[in-house]
């Protein structure tokens, strides 16, 4: 048996293409303030974002659409500068060419002649509100609420207002007046499952969105907002019926698109997300998220020359476009490295890490982390220390940067130090389950202080029991101290977690560590016969995992845990044949080695 | 409207002609619009073979460089002498001709080219402007505007650049379809003046369909009618509402989208591209209320209206309503509704209470059956 540890998961992360799913309101009044809304599913709840749709955007040079109509519209204004109608008109022109400032200007002159026209009242709070100028919007709806009661598009508004601000309680009142109000009420029930969603009330969100959907059948928008709906609350093949309806009315939906494949993602059905990108992308060539989606896809089905060409693509491309956000680049170059690894060319991958560092140094802990991985496997740990202190000075609080500087510490024989890195965390109380199964794993099997950390982990199983991390080092503790039976009962309580996912790579350990448990459980019990064989099973599972380092590492510790057993016996010819064996081992773990020394000197005090 | 020195300088040489074309005397320039009508200068006269009665004669600007606008001008008299006699469209009173002027003190000649009008009062966009047409009135206006699109395509003709401003409101109350400029028969008779349109095709863009933007008339002559039909949707929007259905609609998304679905596309092979595109447009754009843009509309309207201006101006022309009876039919359903309104009401009233009885009766039996079970 090994302990899992950060070392042995070899766990290389690749960012997500944040945010999960992106909805969007369907404009069935144009004067409603609303926006896209991004929802993605967190350890607390679901998380609801807004998204502003209309940027500032320079004028361009050429003759548009827009700018076609802009100037049809200030020919107008021209010719009737009195005119709130004209003035109203030329702020809409402007507001649909993404010029707020030229749009904001003209509502307000249009104001000035007619202090209640209705249009440029609700235009301009629009503007104050994508301007984040809450206040002021609020101040116009109310306005607008006070000139004409029955209406709802003001209050739907103010409860907009009220979701960007984050009161949802507020947002819910408000909408379930505008549903009072209005006849259909179709943007407000929309509005309000956006909120039941943030409320974590998944039911009843999804029962107004389908009620939205029977009395609108042909608005995409709203299958879209449903299929997300149903898979924030689980329920994918549901999803996938909504994402398709949304497809067959809008074919070119990006949001549909995005929300499919990753609905048949979880699905598993990797070649039908694939093919569902790679038409969209024909169509789309410029869809860089939907690129990165067909990059993930192609890591499922473990193509990763296929996922880096779409990911230098999209890199490509936000390179040419100097407004692209360093941290999209800084993300898909993190990607492209984790690709490169995952196929076997370490340098490329090393040269990719660094250029996501180089790019985005703000962007998140990933990037450190997979670096220093790579220093790790090709044993240069001072490298890999100097770059996590780094990665530790900008985000001070990620434990997973601790584990690795543990990991090095420990792989250098320095366990003292790898126990103070650690211990704050435990001590704290914040500590995750990996943390206490890391901290178990070396006072055990680093300071062979298996009391102490018989001690960690029980504390570790009380606060995260049967997770498979810290129940296995528990067991392995338990095991170490001649308790096969409690090791045996912890084993077998060990339930798989229903977010396990047997394709995620960074999750594919469990079956190795766990099998090699068995085997040492068989061993402690005397059944060496079927002990040798879970070991191998394990070794097996390891080199399909392409993880060569855990399986000879899997080799030594069975041929060390051989020995101890053959001794226990008394049966030295064969502890000695177990012992020369577990050192033959190239590159195993420097700890097993260590303890195989100490066993054959102690077989050779006890021939002579 | 304000005119620049060198038009007014151009309206007053005209003003002081005299007789024009030995029939159109004491030419003035036309009050509302200053005499200035784009690319052209409108002047009142009267004319002499009829009574003196009030005409219109419109010149072709003589400095006009653009081929395009001289042809549309040329055009317009040709597509309204097939209209003659056609009730609700403008009457031509006097075909295309031309005299000269010197201007001094350059000393050059000047051509006038010019043809005569039935003389309007003003035009529909003024009254949207004024804000002075009742819901009823818009309905009845609106009527006429599609009898006479109605008269134009059974000629053969798309007028394409059916607006509020290009219907004109006579003496009389009544209204005429004018501005056949950018009109062009359908199936042959006269071809697109530009063959390609690189830029944008004829018309305001605030009341052009989609299809004209992605130029499908280019491959099929006969789109164009229907796209009269979207603009007649647009412009019925517009006269509840006083915004422009292309300025609400066509926004920088939808300029993309169009771009990147058609931008590539040749000719020939443009209707076949933008039939696999459209009906997701159309899908992912609902066409919005007209009461959300007049909240003061009478209630009882709005579907009527709401369902009316969506199935003309839908943005999937294979869709769109072709059919000219019933949009009347739609029509004089709106006009019912309105003169009825308060029956209607009542009517309602009346029903509510009857099913508020029938309920009542309803729960006082089971209570009874209740009662006697137990």
């Amino acid at each position: 048996m090994i302990l899992v540890s950060e070392n042995a998961t070899r766990k290389f992360e690749q960012s997500e293409t944040a945010p999960q799913f992106t909805v969007e309101a369907p404009r069935l009044n144009p004067l409603v303030a609303s926006s896209t809304f991004s929802l993605t599913k967190g350890v607390a709840g679901v998380a609801l974002d807004s998204i502003e749709d209309v940027q500032e955007q320079p004028v361009h040079d050429n003759e548009t659409l827009s700018s076609r109509i802009i100037t049809r519209s200030k020919r107008d204004v021209e010719r009737r500068p009195n005119s709130a109608r004209a003035h109203a008109i030329l702020g809409i022109a402007f507001l649909n060419a993404g010029q707020l400032t030229e749009a904001k200007s003209e509502f307000e002159a249009a104001l000035g002649i007619d202090p209640h026209h209705y249009v440029a009242a609700a235009n301009l709070a629009r503007i104050e509100t994508q301007t984040g100028n809450f206040e002021e919007a609020e101040r116009i709806y109310t306005e607008i609420q006070r000139n004409d009661p029955k209406n709802s598009a003001p209050v739907v508004s103010l409860a907009f207002i009220a979701m960007k601000r984050q009161d949802w309680v507020s947002a819910e009142r408000l909408l379930r007046d505008a549903i009072q109000m209005g006849h259909r009420a179709l943007t407000a029930r929309y509005h309000l499952a956006m909120v039941q969603l943030r409320l974590g009330k998944p039911r009843e969100a999804i029962s107004l969105l389908r009620s939205v959907a029977r009395d609108e059948v042909r608005a995409p928008l709203i299958y879209e907002g449903l299929g997300a709906a149903y898979a924030l609350n689980g329920d994918f093949h549901r999803a996938a019926v909504a994402f398709k309806t949304a497809l067959s009315l809008a074919p070119a939906s990006h949001n549909a698109v995005r929300g499919l494949t990753q609905v048949l993602l979880h699905l598993k059905l990797t070649d039908e997300a694939i093919g569902l990108l790679v038409d969209h992308l024909e169509r789309m060539p410029r869809d860089h998220e939907a690129r990165e989606l067909l990059a993930r896809a192609y890591v499922g089905r473990k193509k990763y020359r296929s996922a880096i060409a779409q990911l230098v693509h999209v890199f490509t491309e936000a390179e040419a476009h100097q407004n692209e956000a360093a941290v999209l680049k800084a993300r898909v170059a993190n990607n492209i490295g984790v690709c490169f690894l995952r196929d076997g060319s370490r340098a490329q991958a090393r040269r990719w890490f660094v250029k996501a560092l180089d790019t985005g140094p703000e962007g998140g802990p990933l990037p450190y982390q997979n670096l220093a991985r790579v220093y790790i496997l090709n044993r240069e740990y001072t490298e890999a220390l100097e770059l996590l202190e780094q990665c530790r000075k900008s985000f001070p609080d990620d434990q997973t940067t601790v584990r690795l500087i543990a990991g090095c510490l420990t792989r250098c024989g320095l366990y003292d130090q790898a126990v103070r890195e650690v211990r704050p965390f435990i001590e704290s109380g914040k500590a995750t389950e990996e943390l206490y199964a890391d901290m178990g794993r070396i006072l055990a099997d680093g300071k062979g202080d298996y009391q102490s950390a018989l001690e960690i982990l029980q504390q570790g199983y009380a606060k995260f029991s049967k997770k498979p991390a810290i129940a296995n080092n528990l067991a392995y503790v338990y095991l170490m101290l001649g308790d096969a039976t409690t090791a045996r009962s912890i084993l077998e309580s060990i339930v798989p977690s229903k977010d396990d996912d047997d394709d995620d790579e960074n999750q594919s350990w469990r079956p190795v560590v766990l099998t090699a448990t068995w085997g040492l459980v068989h061993i402690t019990e005397g059944d060496l016969e079927t002990g040798s064989r879970s070991y191998g099973e394990a070794e097996r599972l390891a080199l399909g995992l392409k993880n060569k380092e855990l399986a000879r590492t899997v080799n030594q510790k069975m041929h060390l845990e051989l020995a101890r057993a053959y001794l226990r016996k008394s049966d030295y010819q064969n502890a000695r044949k177990h012992v020369r064996q577990g050192l033959s081992v190239h590159y195993g773990a420097d700890n097993y080695e260590r303890d195989l020394h100490v066993l054959d000197k102690r077989l050779d005090l006890g021939s002579n | 409207m304000t005119s620049d020195p060198q038009t007014q300088k151009l309206l007053e040489m005209i003003e002081t002609q005299g007789i024009i074309g030995g029939r159109f005397a004491n030419a003035v320039r036309l009050g509302a619009s200053g005499g200035n009508g784009g690319f052209s200068l409108i002047v009142e006269a009267e004319d002499k073979s009829n009574n003196n009665a009030k005409v219109a004669l419109k010149f072709l600007h003589p400095f006009e460089k653009e081929e395009y606008r001289r042809q549309c001008f040329k055009r317009e008299p040709e597509v309204l002498a097939q209209a003659a006699g056609q009730k609700d469209i403008i009457q031509l009173i006097a075909n295309r001709d031309e005299f000269r002027c010197v201007l001094q003190p350059h000393g050059f000649e000047i051509p006038f080219a010019y043809y005569a009008l039935e003389l309007a009062k003003g035009d529909l966009a003024s009254d949207i402007e004024a804000g002075s047409m009742s819901a009823r009135e818009i309905l009845l206006r609106f009527r006429v505007m599609c009898r006479a699109v109605q008269r134009v395509h059974s000629l053969g003709i798309a007028h394409r650049d059916v607006k509020p401003a290009n219907f004109l409101v006579m003496s009389d109350g009544s209204i005429k379809l004018s501005d056949f400029g950018t009109a062009r028969m359908v199936g042959g008779g006269t071809s697109g003046l530009i063959r390609d349109y690189a830029g944008f095709p004829p018309g305001d863009l605030g009341y052009t369909a989609p299809e004209i933007l992605a130029s499908l008339h280019d491959d099929d002559s006969t789109v164009a009618l229907g796209a009269d039909i979207f603009s007649l949707g647009a412009s019925l929007f517009e006269m509840y509402t006083s915004v422009p259905l292309g300025v609400q609609l066509f926004d920088q998304a939808f300029q993309l989208d169009l771009l990147q679905a058609m931008a590539p596309v040749r000719r020939g092979d443009r209707k076949r591209i933008y039939n696999q595109f459209v009906g997701g447009l159309a899908n992912s754009r609902p066409l919005p209320t007209v009461a959300a843009f007049s909240p003061t509309i009478p209630a009882c309207i709005t579907p009527v209206v709401d369902e009316l201006y969506r199935s003309m101006a839908a943005l999937d022309y294979r869709f769109r309503i072709r059919d000219f009876e019933i949009v009347f039919l739609k029509i004089n359903r709106g006009i019912l509704i309105l003169d009825n309104e308060e029956k209607i009401r009542q009517w309602r009233r009346r029903r509510e209470k009857e099913h508020e009885r029938a309920v009542e009766r309803q729960q006082r039996r089971a209570a009874s059956l209740l009662v006697k079970e137990a």
